[in-house]
């Protein structure tokens, strides 16, 4: 195995950069095809540690209390299951006719 | 928490809420505790979503099926370890029995630590090796990750992006640990020679 080859192989072992064994950080501070190589994976771990997280849609909590008040899940302030409430498109539903007085 | 039976009990707000009280809230039941819940935790999850499946419509019925499961079983939730991480761990569940489905192949069993051949840096006669020193950002990076094979994309998400060990990705894969090393390291080199690809080049495959 070459150099480059125990280089790679300390590498793969290593996914925390910061702990690469001394002879491996030797050999890149000698071998610049290698030094190259650590300094990509350092730049990529990097950044991707700093990837902001997308946000959701935002219909998608809705869609989640509607699932979770058809099972009952959800509970009103009585402790009953609260009514679910229509999803979009849903027939609407016809009030009662209001008596005359 | 301030005594509930106390005649000067008055419940906190949401808005003053602790995680600890939302959580209490929500096992009975509380529709502004899961909302609560939801909004606090709703990126992480969706985030882990989306980067494994690299598909905005998985992703939106992932993170759905992940909330879901999480509410209905909040009321076995005794404080043994972080809400966070037992929420993230459901999620990361529900992701993979997802590619599972689909019938993506799991890391292979075969796979070594050895690096291969193929494996290795680039030898270009003549030509110098590129480097990404100063020029990986995060649009490509976003985007070089959207192309990565599953397998690959799924492990450097949990170590890399999400800060899963090799010992919880290897339980999670079924896989052993010298496998989910092996198949980081070819993430990142595969990561690496998209990177190094001119923007022009290579439109992203399926």
């Amino acid at each position: 195995m070459t150099d480059c080859q125990k280089f790679e192989a300390a590498l793969a072992d290593t996914p925390e950069l910061e702990r690469l064994a001394p002879p491996a950080r030797e050999h890149a501070r000698q071998c610049i095809r290698c030094a190259r190589l650590l300094a990509d994976f350092q730049a990529i771990v990097g950044q991707a540690r700093g990837l902001l997280a997308p946000e959701p849609p935002p219909e998608l909590w809705a869609d989640i209390r509607r699932q979770l008040e058809a099972e009952g899940v959800i509970r009103d302030a009585a402790g009953e299951p609260a009514p679910a409430k229509p999803g979009p498109g849903a027939p609407l539903v016809q009030s009662a006719p209001r008596t005359s007085r | 928490m301030a005594d509930p039976i106390s005649p000067f009990h008055r419940a906190p707000k949401a808005e003053d809420w602790t995680e600890a009280e939302a959580i209490a809230a929500a096992q009975r039941g509380g529709a502004e505790a899961f909302e609560w819940l939801y909004q606090r935790h709703k990126r992480r999850v969706y985030s882990l979503c989306l980067r494994m499946t690299g598909n905005t419509a998985e992703a939106d019925d992932l993170a759905q099926e992940a909330f879901l499961q999480l509410f209905r079983k909040i009321a076995t939730f005794r404080g043994e370890s972080a809400f966070s991480t037992w929420l993230h761990r459901l999620a990361v569940n529900v992701v993979l029995m997802h590619l599972r489905r689909k019938g993506l192949p799991e890391v292979s069993l075969e796979e070594t630590t050895e690096p291969t051949q193929e494996d290795g840096p680039k030898r270009d006669v003549g030509g110098p090796d590129m480097a990404l020193i100063g020029s990986v950002d995060r649009v490509n990076l976003e985007r070089a990750i959207g192309r990565l094979p599953p397998g690959y994309r799924t492990i450097f998400v949990l170590h890399d992006m999400e800060g899963y060990e090799h010992n919880e990705i290897a339980q999670m894969m079924n896989c052993s640990i010298g496998n989910s090393k092996s198949q980081l390291h070819k993430a990142r080199m595969r990561l690496r020679d998209l990177l190094q690809q001119p923007q022009s080049q290579g439109a992203a495959r399926p």
